[in-house]
C-alpha cells in the first residue's frame, strides 16, 4: 500500500491496478496459509482433548478402591471434564495466536536494531520489564487458580449431594439451609476468582503502558537526534512502527498468559491423577504346601483400612467347599462387608492368605479372579441402558435365552420384566426389590466358565421371605457347583446354610452349623432369640 | 430451520443480557470506562502522528518546534497512562460482571433444584444437572469477560471511526461502510454451518459427563465385573464422536477469522484503489455535493473534501481500525458459540416446570387424623403403581404396610410426603386436603426414615442433628438411645468423623444414623407422624432388639406408618395393610391376619 501511495502519482492508473491486484494475490496466499494453520490447529486441539480424556478415563479405571476412596468421585469427574476442556482451550489459542508472537517480536526487534543502535537500547529496558511483570503475575496466579479449581470441586460436590439427598432435604424442610450453604461456597469461589482476576487483569494494561512509554521516549530521544542530524524522520517513523507492532503482539500474549495459567493449574490437577501408582500388595508368605480341596480358604486373614486406628478384620480363618453355602452373621459394623471385599481384592488383605481353588488370590490376575468370584453388592446399582445391557455385565455374550434364564432364576419372570425394558441412571425406575433381583441375575449369569464363588452382600434384604426362599432354591439349581457366601441379618436365611461364620468387631467368634452354634455361642443364641417370631 | 435457531439464540442472548443487567452499576462503569478507553486509544496514534509532523516540520522550517514536540510527548504519556488505567478498570469490571452472573446462575440452579418435582429429578440424569452447575456456568463466565470487553470497545471503536471517516470524506466513508456487510455475510455463511456442530458438541460433552458420573461413580462395581475395558470403550466411542464434532466445530469457527480478515483486506485494498482513482480524477473525487455535508465541520482542514495523498493515508489508517473489532470478535466466535450452547442448557433447566406451590393452608403442628381416599398413582403413561388405596389412620394409631417386593409401598410414602402427587384421589389431614396444605407445614408434621439412607458429606454429628438446632449433647444422647454411639466412637474421629460419599459406612450404620437423626427431629416436633420405610432392614436383629425399646418409645402414642417385612417390626401395629400389585388385598391386626388364609399368612408361616 505504501508503494502504491508513493509511486501511484508518478505511474498512473495502470500501476495502481497492477499493485492492487498484487495485494489481492498476497491476501489470497495469506488466506490459504491461515486456513491450513487453522485446519491443523483444529485437528490437533480436538485430538489432544480426546487423547487426554481417554488416557485419564482409562487410568481411573485402574484405580484400586483405596485410591477411589481417597479422591472421591466428584473431583475425578470435574478433572475429566472441566480441566481437560481448559487445557484444550489453551492448546487451541496457543496454536492460533501464540505461535506467531515470537516471530513478530524478534523480527520487529531485529529490524529496529538495523535502524539505529542507540535508540534500540530502549529494548534492553523494555523487554526485561515486560518479562518480569509477566513472570510475576504468572507466578502469583498459578497457585491461586489451583485453589479456585478446588473451590469449584466443592461447589460440584455440594450440588451433587443435594441431588442425591433431595428427599431428606425436602422432608426436613432444609432447602433454605442447603441453599445458604451452597451459596456460601459459591460466593467463596466468586470472591477468589474475582480477586485473582484483579491480578491477571493488570497484564494487558501494564504491557501496553510499558511499550507506549517506550514510544514516547523514542519520540523524545529521536527528536533530539533528528535535530542533531543523526536520524531521519523516516527512520523514526519506521522505528515507531516496529514498536507498535511489538506492543500489539505483547497485548495478545498477555491475554494468553491468563488462559495458560488456568490451563497449567488444570494440567497439574490432571497429572496428579495420572501419576498415581496403584500400590501393589506385598508378597504373601507362600508356604502353603498343604493345599486343601476346599474352594475358598481364609488363613489367619487380617485387614486394616489405610487411615484407621484398629484392624477391621482380625485373624479370620475358615474354609468352604464346592457347592456349599456359608452364611456370615454379625452385628452392624462387625466387618462383614469388609471381609468379603477382600476376596475379589477390592481391598488387599494385610496379613495371612486367602486361597481360592488351590491358589492364593494374589496369584490370580485381577481379571481372572473377578471372573471366578461374583459379587452382588449391598447397594444394587444398575446402569443406563436396557435390562439386557445390565445382564451382559456378567456375560458379555449372553443371548436372550441365557439372559431370560438368569432373570427367571432371580425370580423375575419375563411377564414382569422385559429384556428390552429401559433402565434409567442408577435403575431408579425399578423398586428396591426389583433392583436387587436384577443385580443378582447380573452376578450369576455366566458363559462357559462357571463362577467358583458367588457373594451375596445382604442381597435379599428387600425381598419378602417367600420370594427369598424360591430365589435361593433357584440359585442352587442354577449353579450347583459354586460356593455361596451370604451376608445376612436373618437367622431364617442363615440356618439353611451349610456353615455359619459369626463375626463380632472383625473377629471370628464362631464357625459351624446352626445347631453347633446354638449349642456353643451365647451371641448366636441371642441373635436367634431376637428373631424368634 | 436456521431462522428458528437464530431466534432461539437471540432469546438466549436476551436472557444473558437480563442476567447481566441486574448489575446496573457495574454495567454503567463498564460503559463509561469503555468510552473513555476508546476515545483515549483512538487519540494516541493521532498524537504520535502530530508529534512526528512537528519534528518533520522543525527540520524543514528549521524553526524551534522542539519545545512543541516535548509538549506533545507529555500529552502522549498522559494519554497512555489514562488508557492503561481505563482498560484495567474495564477488565476488572468485566470480571466482576461475568463472575457475578455465573454466581447468580449457579445459585438459581441450586434453588431451582429444590423447586423441581421429584418425578423430574428421579428421571433426569444426575450428570447433566451437575454439568450445568460446574461446566456450563464456567464456560459462560469465561466467554462473557471477552464478550463484554470486546463488544463494548468494538462497537465504540466502530462508531468512533465511522464518524471520523465521514468527517474526512463522505464518499470514501460510504464505500467502506457499504463493503462491510460483505465481511459480515461471509462470517454469517460459515457460522450457519458451525452452529449445528456447536450444539452437537455441547450435547456430546453433556453425555460424556453423564457417562463418567455413572461409570466412575460406580467404579468399584465396574471393576467387580471386569467391565473396565467396556467402560473405556464406551467412553472412547462417545469421546471419538466428540472429537469429530469438536473438530468440525473448531474448524468452522476458526475459518471465520481468516476469512473475514481476507475480506477486510479486500475492503482495504478496494478503498485504497477507489481513493486513488479519485485522486487521479478517473472517478469524480469528493465532489462539492458530498463535501458540503461534512464540509461545514471539516471544510477548512480538508480543502473542501478534495482527496489528497495525506487524506487518503489517514483515511486508510482509520479504515483499518474500523475493521479491527470485526476481526477480534470473529476470532473468538467459536468461544461465543459454545458459551451460547452452555447458556441454553442452563436456561432449559431453569425453565423446567416447577412444583405447584400455591397451597395456602398451614397445617398446625399437632395431632392429625390421616385419610388416604381412593388414591391411585401412575408414572405418566406407564403402568399403574397404586390403585384405589383407602387407608384411615386416627391420631395416635400405628399402621404397617406389607406386601411383596415392588408392590408400591414406597410409592405410598412418596405420596404421603408429597414427593409425588397422586394421579387421582386425595389424602387428607383431618379435613384438609394435602393438595391445599403448604408442603413446608405438612412435612413439619412428618418425620421420616427412608429405605435408602442418605448421609450428607459432613460430620456424623452434623448428620445426626440435620435439620434441627439440637446441641451436641442432645445429638449424642439420641445416638446412645438408638444404639449408634458405640460404633460412632470407634470411627477415626468419633462424632467429628467426616463422611465423604457414605461408602465408608455399612448400610446398617447409615440406618442407625438416620434413626438418630429422626429422633433428634422428634424432640422438636413431638407430635410428628412417624414414617419408617424399611428403616431397620439393614440393622442386625440383636441391635434391632436393643433399639426396639427406643423405637417403641418413638412410636408410643404417635401416629406411625411403618413399612417393613420383618415380622418383629410390624406385629405390634394397630392395623396392618397388605398390598399386592398396587392394591390393598388384606387388612387387620397381626392376630387376625395370621389366622386368615392369604398373602400375609403365607409370608409369615415359614
Amino acid at each position: 500500500m505504501a508503494a502504491i501511495i508513493d509511486n501511484g502519482l508518478r505511474f498512473g492508473a495502470s500501476y495502481v491496478v497492477k499493485n492492487a491486484a498484487l495485494m489481492v494475490a498476497i491476501g489470497v496466499v495469506g488466506l490459504a496459509s491461515a486456513l491450513v494453520c487453522q485446519y491443523m490447529a483444529s485437528k490437533v486441539t480436538s485430538l489432544i482433548g480426546t487423547d487426554i480424556r481417554n488416557v485419564l478415563f482409562a487410568k481411573i479405571n485402574t484405580y484400586s478402591s483405596e485410591v477411589l476412596d481417597r479422591f472421591g468421585t466428584p473431583t475425578l469427574i470435574t478433572r475429566l471434564n472441566n480441566d481437560v476442556n481448559q487445557v484444550q482451550t489453551a492448546v487451541a489459542t496457543f496454536i492460533r495466536l501464540a505461535v506467531r508472537a515470537p516471530f513478530l517480536i524478534i523480527g520487529a526487534a531485529v529490524m529496529s536494531l538495523f535502524i539505529d543502535l542507540r535508540l534500540s537500547a530502549v529494548f534492553i529496558v523494555l523487554i526485561p520489564l515486560i518479562a518480569v511483570s509477566l513472570w510475576l503475575v504468572t507466578v502469583k496466579t498459578i497457585p491461586l487458580y489451583r485453589k479456585i479449581q478446588g473451590l469449584l470441586d466443592k461447589i460440584t460436590a455440594s450440588f451433587s449431594s443435594h441431588i442425591s439427598g433431595i428427599r431428606v432435604i425436602r422432608a426436613f424442610n432444609t432447602e433454605e439451609r442447603e441453599t445458604r450453604e451452597f451459596s456460601e461456597k459459591n460466593a467463596d469461589y466468586r470472591n477468589n476468582i474475582t480477586n485473582t482476576g484483579r491480578i491477571s487483569a493488570a497484564l494487558n494494561p501494564v504491557t501496553f503502558l510499558f511499550t507506549n512509554l517506550a514510544i514516547a521516549y523514542i519520540l523524545y530521544a529521536g527528536s533530539q537526534q533528528i535535530a542533531a542530524g543523526t536520524l531521519t524522520a523516516g527512520e523514526l517513523i519506521a522505528f515507531i512502527g516496529y514498536l507498535t507492532q511489538i506492543s500489539l503482539t505483547m497485548g495478545v500474549l498477555a491475554n494468553l498468559i491468563v488462559i495458560f495459567t488456568k490451563a497449567s493449574a488444570s494440567s497439574s490437577r490432571i497429572m496428579e491423577i495420572i501419576d498415581i501408582d496403584n500400590v501393589s500388595p506385598s508378597e504373601v508368605n507362600n508356604n502353603d504346601e498343604n493345599i486343601t480341596d476346599s474352594i475358598l480358604e481364609f488363613r489367619n486373614v487380617w485387614f486394616k483400612y489405610n487411615e484407621a486406628k484398629s484392624d477391621t478384620v482380625s485373624d479370620v480363618s475358615f474354609s468352604l467347599g464346592a457347592g456349599e453355602t456359608l452364611a456370615i452373621v454379625g452385628g452392624t459394623g462387625s466387618g462383614k462387608s469388609t471381609l468379603i471385599n477382600l476376596i475379589p481384592r477390592f481391598y488387599e488383605f494385610s496379613a495371612g492368605n486367602i486361597i481360592l481353588d488351590g491358589r492364593s488370590i494374589r496369584d490370580y490376575g485381577l481379571h481372572e479372579l473377578r471372573e471366578a468370584v461374583r459379587v452382588v453388592p449391598q447397594k444394587s446399582v444398575l446402569f443406563t441402558g436396557t435390562i439386557l445391557d445390565n445382564l451382559r455385565f456378567g456375560n458379555r455374550f449372553a443371548d436372550n435365552e441365557t439372559a431370560s434364564r438368569a432373570l427367571e432364576t432371580a425370580c423375575l419372570p419375563a411377564s414382569r420384566v422385559n429384556l428390552d425394558t429401559p433402565v434409567t441412571a442408577g435403575g431408579k425406575n425399578f423398586s428396591g426389590g426389583e433392583r436387587q433381583r436384577i443385580a443378582i441375575a447380573r452376578a450369576i449369569i455366566h458363559g462357559e466358565t462357571l463362577p467358583k464363588l458367588v457373594i451375596f452382600d445382604d442381597s435379599f434384604s428387600a425381598l419378602d421371605r417367600s420370594t427369598e426362599k424360591t430365589l435361593r432354591a433357584n440359585l442352587r439349581e442354577y449353579l450347583p457347583e459354586s460356593a455361596f457366601i451370604i451376608i445376612t441379618e436373618r437367622i431364617t436365611t442363615a440356618l439353611t446354610a451349610d456353615k455359619i461364620l459369626l463375626l463380632e468387631d472383625g473377629k471370628s467368634v464362631g464357625f459351624g452349623t446352626h445347631e453347633e452354634l446354638l449349642a456353643s455361642s451365647d451371641y448366636y443364641r441371642s441373635v436367634y432369640e431376637s428373631q424368634d417370631g | 430451520m436456521n431462522h428458528k435457531t437464530d431466534k432461539v439464540n437471540i432469546s438466549v442472548v436476551r436472557r444473558i443480557w437480563r442476567e447481566i443487567h441486574m448489575n446496573k452499576g457495574l454495567l454503567f462503569i463498564a460503559i463509561i470506562t469503555a468510552i473513555f478507553n476508546v476515545a483515549v486509544t483512538i487519540a494516541i496514534p493521532a498524537m504520535i502522528g502530530s508529534a512526528i509532523d512537528d519534528i518533520t516540520d522543525s527540520i524543514e522550517n528549521s524553526s524551534n518546534l522542539l519545545a512543541n514536540t516535548n509538549v506533545n510527548i507529555g500529552v502522549i504519556v498522559l494519554l497512555v497512562v489514562l488508557s492503561a488505567l481505563s482498560s484495567y478498570i474495564l477488565q476488572i469490571t468485566a470480571y466482576k460482571i461475568a463472575y457475578g452472573t455465573a454466581f447468580s446462575l449457579r445459585n438459581e440452579l441450586e434453588q431451582k433444584l429444590h423447586r423441581l418435582p421429584l418425578v423430574f429429578i428421579d428421571r433426569v440424569s444426575k450428570g447433566e444437572l451437575i454439568n450445568a452447575v460446574s461446566v456450563d456456568t464456567e464456560i459462560l463466565s469465561d466467554r462473557l469477560v471477552q464478550a463484554i470487553v470486546q463488544f463494548l470497545t468494538g462497537i465504540l471503536t466502530v462508531i468512533g471511526t465511522i464518524i471520523i471517516m465521514l468527517c474526512i470524506n463522505v464518499r470514501l466513508a460510504l464505500v467502506v461502510i457499504c463493503i462491510t456487510p460483505l465481511s459480515l455475510l461471509t462470517a454469517k455463511l460459515i457460522t450457519l454451518r458451525s452452529k449445528r456442530e456447536f450444539a452437537a458438541q455441547s450435547a456430546l460433552r453433556a453425555s460424556l459427563s453423564a457417562h463418567s458420573v455413572e461409570w466412575i461413580g460406580n467404579q468399584k462395581l465396574v471393576s467387580a465385573f471386569n467391565m473396565e475395558d467396556e467402560s473405556i470403550e464406551r467412553f472412547g466411542a462417545v469421546n471419538e464422536k466428540l472429537r469429530k464434532v469438536g473438530f468440525l466445530a473448531e474448524l468452522f469457527a476458526a475459518l471465520v477469522n481468516p476469512t473475514t480478515r481476507f475480506v477486510n483486506g479486500l475492503v482495504y485494498t478496494f478503498t485504497g484503489f477507489f481513493g486513488f482513482m479519485m485522486i487521479l480524477g478517473v472517478i469524480p473525487g469528493g465532489g462539492d455535493v458530498s463535501a458540503s455535508a461534512a464540509g461545514a465541520v471539516t471544510g477548512g482542514i480538508l480543502g473542501g473534501g478534495v482527496v489528497t495523498v495525506g487524506v487518503l493515508a489517514a483515511f486508510l489508517t482509520y479504515a483499518n481500525q474500523y475493521t479491527k473489532p470485526f476481526n477480534e470478535i470473529s476470532a473468538t466466535y467459536a468461544e461465543l458459540q459454545s458459551a451460547l450452547a452452555s447458556a441454553k442448557r442452563i436456561f432449559t433447566i431453569l425453565d423446567e416446570a416447577e412444583e405447584d406451590n400455591t397451597e395456602s393452608y398451614i397445617l398446625p403442628n399437632g395431632e392429625h387424623d390421616i385419610a388416604i381416599k381412593n388414591v391411585s398413582f401412575a408414572y405418566s403413561s406407564a403402568k399403574t403403581v397404586l390403585k384405589n388405596i383407602d387407608i384411615e389412620i386416627s391420631s395416635g394409631e400405628s399402621i404397617a404396610v406389607v406386601g411383596p417386593t415392588g408392590c408400591g409401598k414406597t410409592t405410598l410414602i412418596n405420596l404421603l410426603e408429597r414427593f409425588y402427587e397422586p394421579s387421582s384421589g386425595e389424602i387428607f389431614a383431618d379435613k384438609a386436603a394435602f393438595s391445599g396444605i403448604t408442603k413446608r407445614s405438612l412435612r413439619k408434621n412428618l418425620s421420616m426414615v427412608l429405605q435408602d439412607s442418605f448421609i450428607f458429606p459432613d460430620t456424623v454429628l452434623e448428620n445426626i442433628r440435620y435439620g434441627s438446632d439440637a446441641t451436641t449433647g442432645q445429638a449424642m444422647s439420641a445416638a446412645k438411645t438408638i444404639g449408634a454411639d458405640s460404633f460412632i466412637r470407634r470411627l477415626p474421629d468419633g462424632y467429628n468423623t467426616k463422611i465423604n460419599d457414605g461408602d465408608e459406612l455399612s448400610a446398617g450404620q447409615k440406618q442407625l444414623i438416620c434413626l438418630a437423626r429422626v429422633m433428634v427431629f422428634n424432640m422438636a416436633n413431638p407430635a410428628a407422624i412417624l414414617i419408617l420405610d424399611e428403616a431397620t432392614s439393614n440393622i442386625d436383629t440383636v441391635t434391632e432388639k436393643k433399639i426396639s425399646k427406643a423405637v417403641k418409645l418413638l412410636t408410643k402414642n404417635r401416629t406411625s406408618i411403618i413399612i417393613a417385612h420383618r415380622l418383629s417390626t410390624i406385629k405390634d401395629a394397630d392395623k396392618i395393610y397388605v398390598i399386592a400389585d398396587g392394591e390393598i388385598v388384606q387388612s387387620g391386626s397381626h392376630d387376625e391376619l395370621i389366622n386368615t388364609d392369604g398373602i400375609y399368612s403365607m409370608m409369615y408361616s415359614s
